[in-house]
């Protein structure tokens, strides 16, 4: 079996080899570079989902020998429970999106190089496999590196618009900030062991003192945070993700920021098997903030990428949530919570990863029938993009954690761990925050809902805005196959979680050596109450009650007899500029939390009198608070230092050569 | 299973009678028979319906998805007795996200027909329920704490054993915040007005504006049903006493009118309120659930500090 799994990888990894390859040898024949790129990405991506199942249901790790440099230096490949789990979320997304991208590429033919974008979007899986498959910190590094760049290219398609290439500045900054930390975090690590792979870390790293302990996980918190787009560190999410062609942003909103999760849980688990119980409260914080302020600004956006990338931002705070209770209950030495907590963010990775792609192929989708993102824009896509429409709307209930779907399970998941904080630890402290904590999800759950909401009525529903709506019409088959298999997804992964529970189980017990499973239902036998939960029972009454319902007023009073006529408007014929807009529907929550936006409200009245006004002039302006709070000081002190510092730049040559003089003398006094 | 979603399903236009016809007593009007609201759904079902032209499959569905979320999360929540057959589906989280899903569904297609009335419905009731939501998620968890359970009827019975002391400070703050939060969710005065058909002053019946015939029949009599079911939740997690917990007959018919009683006396408690008041302004709302939370917060406090 192992050298069945063995062979399957590696064919995997050569199936994108290949496909980066052929597709750059066709790049001037764009049909051909089209298929072959992403064909080769979709046979890949379903060995690699095959791979990981089988090593997770066999429960064996396979080790792959790419290449020995020297006998010391060698490039392997490890596919344990965890890195399985990954593989898994990432081939299953790659399988999707690589059908999805054969319809939308078709987009840019003419315009820019198939070849090149196929064979970049290949390297780009390549590389996220190789982040979680690795077994050395160098090839880590080298790895998370190149992820960051092809994914960098990447952003930069449509690097001919200033605001894209302005986003990718952005990202590019601030992913090697994470980069630094990341490597210092590994730095401390080999500072303490003298070895640079992954098995001597998990070996010793445990024998620690906590404060070398405590600063592994600070750098690494920030090193991968950034990565994962936590709050305050969001600033790329929101600028690349919607700069990206959507197939990419798919890919990255999805599965690139869960390589950082994935780091996180190396680090901290594998590692440095959890730490103080500060640990998890600092990462239990930092979700809150980010679950709370990434929707709060999410509702605000009317461009629907803008608004799903900060979507991502408020998942990923869910996800940390459930990594701070984890640790949290960890360091209480509460196994079963631990192993609760733990299931229900690795869940909530892939469930994320599921809708989130969905959601950004749906985006796709009408960005390439309408050729805007802008909501305000739109209107009335259901009738001209039926299939696109239903498949939108069930990414969004699924975002919004709607019973059946997949959200929902891995939001109760979280749910339950989080007031079990209060119900199961004796901490006062922790009895109240609990309570807050969930109250605090709850918060970021009905946001979600009032955002797609928004996002889906203004550009879906009613009236077209503009003749870009009007003249829409749906999109190719295979676009339409890519959202289908993940809308399937978000169906299965939630009636029944048995499927990801098998897998997620195999890492929950190997740190916590409890077991939190389930087939049609997620159970978990408390000490005090036995929790559980089954959206398949529920899905069943549903629709039972459903077709009932429907039968029952047929036979008692029959069909409803419809007529069809104009809607309520006063008594004046309806036009599209009255319709509800996305600024307008935001609008009360925007006053309700007005601080928090910054707002400026001018109201501008044209015309003799007051009140009949010729024309009124409304303008609202919000402020992006972080930035302009947090960063802006920190960039204008930056620059500050820099000229400080430029003072030493003189131009002469001299004074360059004395600096070198002194920097050599002053290198052999001290090593001498 | 049937005998529980009957009940709710048949007793929900009572409950809105007796409040409307309490109203109208304290308002010196002799009202509509308290029968009114059952006339009233069987007339919607049985009239034509007039839908806009430009709205879409999402406006026939909507009402059916409505009635049914709500009355499926109906079966987790005990009425006349303590009703755990269900249990192992879900618990009260479920509860407040199938009452989401409804919301959702009427929030959007309150967008479908493009008319502005809609739309101001819709977004208001979506920036509202943001805050109601983590309201009512602190008072119910402000109730939870010390049984450690988020099954309703679990959390029932352990409530029937412990038994709250009325003169608890705790139980008195929890009282408050869950009230103003039932109030917020059945959108009854002073947070929304549910006999408005002033366009400015809407909220859900806004979003129900271009609903007719039987599809604002269900969308009616599912909003009423919420409103049951609320109370429901509202009479159980603070007067449980009397909930038949075993099968027995005659018990379970004593629970049965006892719990008719205990709603026919808190609706009256409502109108009561609703005459009182005046529906305060839209942005004065969020203020009104941040003090419900803020109770929730006290009273938790005083709870793990006993």
């Amino acid at each position: 079996m192992g050298e069945f799994a063995i062979r399957l990888f590696v064919l995997s990894l050569l199936l994108f080899v290949f496909g980066a390859f052929s597709a750059l040898c066709f790049n001037r024949r764009t049909k051909w570079a089209n298929v072959l790129a992403h064909c080769s990405s979709f046979l890949g991506g379903l060995f690699g989902a095959t791979t990981a199942a089988l090593v997770l249901s066999t429960k064996q790790p396979i080790i792959v020998t790419a290449w020995t440099i020297v006998s010391d230096v060698v490039l392997r490949l490890k596919v344990d429970m965890l890195s399985a789990y990954f593989l898994f979320v990432i081939s299953f997304i790659t399988i999707a999106v690589s059908i999805y991208s054969l319809g939308y590429v078709t987009e840019y033919y003419g315009k820019k190089p198939i070849g090149l974008l196929g064979s970049g979007l290949n390297l780009f899986v390549l590389s996220m496999i190789a982040v979680v498959t690795v077994d050395h910190s160098v090839s880590f590094l080298i790895a998370w590196e190149l992820m960051s760049l092809l994914s960098f290219f990447l952003v930069m398609v449509e690097h001919e618009k200033a605001e894209t290439r302005k986003a990718g500045y952005v990202y590019v900054v601030m992913t090697h900030f994470g980069t630094v930390f990341i490597i210092l975090s590994f730095l401390t690590l080999f500072f303490f062991t003298k070895k640079l792979d992954f098995s001597s870390f998990t070996q010793t790293a445990t024998r620690f003192p906590d404060y070398v302990k405590n600063i592994i996980f600070l750098l690494s918190l920030i090193g991968f945070g950034t990565k994962a787009g936590m709050i305050p560190l969001h600033v790329w999410l929101p600028r690349a993700h919607p700069a990206a062609p959507s197939h990419v942003s798919a890919l990255m909103s999805a599965v690139m920021i869960k390589t950082a999760i994935y780091g996180l849980l190396r680090v901290n688990y594998d590692f440095l098997k959890g730490g103080a119980t500060w640990w998890g409260a600092v990462v239990l914080g930092i979700g809150v903030l980010s679950a709370v302020l990434g929707i709060l600004f999410g509702v605000a956006e009317n461009d629907i990428k803008r608004f799903l990338a900060f979507s991502s931002a408020e998942n990923i705070g869910i996800i940390f949530m459930g990594l701070g209770a984890s640790l949290l209950f960890r360091s209480y030495h509460e196994p079963l919570l631990g192993a609760l907590a733990l299931t229900a963010l690795l869940y909530h990775v892939l469930n994320h990863a599921v809708f989130k792609g969905l959601l950004f192929m749906g985006a796709g989708s009408v960005l390439y029938a309408t050729h805007t993102k802008n909501i305000n824009e739109l209107g009335g896509l259901i009738r001209r993009m039926p299939w696109t429409a239903v498949l939108f709307l069930i990414g969004g209930m699924s975002l919004a954690a709607f019973p059946p779907l997949n959200g929902f399970m891995s939001e109760w998941a979280t749910f339950q761990s989080l007031l079990h904080l209060s119900f199961s630890l004796d901490h006062p402290i922790w009895k109240t925050v609990g309570g807050l904590l969930a109250a605090a999800l709850g918060l970021t759950g009905a946001f979600v809902a009032g955002s797609v909401v928004k996002h889906f009525g203004t550009a879906f529903l009613a009236l077209p805005r503009t003749s870009h709506a009007a003249k829409a019409t749906e999109v190719p088959l295979a676009m339409r196959i890519g959202m289908v298999v993940l809308a399937c997804g978000t169906v299965v992964f939630g009636v029944w979680p048995g499927l990801v529970l098998g897998m997620t189980n195999q890492i929950v017990e190997s740190y916590f050596h409890q077991s939190v499973t389930g087939r049609a239902m997620l159970y978990i036998p408390f000490h005090r109450s036995v929790e559980s939960i089954s959206l398949g029972w529920m899905g069943m009454i549903f629709l039972a009650l459903f077709l009932l319902l429907i039968a029952l007023l047929r036979v008692l009073v029959g069909k409803s007899n419809n007529r069809y006529d104009e809607t309520w408007n006063c008594g004046t014929p309806l036009v599209q500029t009255m319709e509800y807009t996305g600024t307008s529907y935001s609008h009360p929550v925007l006053m309700i939390f007005k601080r928090l936006y910054g707002i400026e409200r001018k109201v501008e009245v044209h015309g003799e009198y007051a009140y009949y006004p010729k024309r009124i002039r409304h303008r609202l302006k919000t402020e992006a608070i972080i930035e302009t709070k947090l960063y802006r000081p920190l960039i204008l002190g930056t620059v500050w230092l820099s000229q400080r510092l430029r003072a030493i730049q003189s131009g002469n040559l001299q004074s360059y050569l004395a600096y070198m003089i002194i920097t050599l003398v002053v290198l052999l006094l001290w090593i001498r | 299973m049937f005998l529980q979603i009957a009940i709710v399903i048949l007793l929900a236009p009572f409950i809105q009678g007796v409040i409307k016809k309490t109203k109208a007593r304290m308002q010196n009007r002799i009202g509509p028979s308290i029968w009114q609201p059952y006339y009233d759904v069987i007339k919607f079902m049985k009239k034509d319906a007039v839908l806009s032209h430009h709205s879409s499959w999402l406006s026939i569905v909507t009402p059916y998805i409505v009635f049914v979320s709500i009355v499926t999360a109906g079966l987790f929540i005990p009425t006349y007795t303590v009703n755990n057959d269900w249990n192992f589906i879900g618990d009260v989280i479920l509860v407040v996200y199938l009452f989401g899903v409804a919301r959702f569904f009427t929030a959007l297609t309150a967008l479908d027909a493009g008319g502005s009335f809609g739309g101001m419905g819709s977004s208001r009731e979506m920036a509202l329920s943001a805050i109601a939501e983590p309201a009512l998620l602190l008072a119910l968890f402000a109730v939870c704490l010390s049984s450690g359970t988020m099954k309703l009827s679990d959390l029932v019975v352990s409530l029937l054993h412990n038994g709250w002391d009325w003169f608890t400070p705790s139980y008195g703050l929890a009282f408050f915040a869950m009230l103003i939060v039932v109030i917020a969710e059945t959108g009854r005065i002073p947070v929304d007005n549910p006999d408005t058909h002033l366009e400015l002053t809407m909220v859900h019946e806004g979003m129900l504006l271009e609903y007719s015939g039987r599809y604002l029949g269900l969308m009616m009599w599912a909003a009423q049903i919420k409103q049951l079911l609320l109370l429901s939740l509202f009479i159980h997690l603070f007067f449980p006493w009397g909930i038949a917990a075993s099968g027995d007959a005659s018990q379970i018919i004593l629970s049965f009118l006892l719990y008719v009683a205990k709603l026919v006396a808190l609706s009256m408690l409502l109108a009561f309120i609703e005459t009182m008041y005046a529906k305060i302004r839209l942005f004065k709302v969020p203020k009104l659930l941040g003090s419900s939370m803020i109770l929730s917060l006290m009273a938790i406090l005083l709870r793990v500090f006993e």
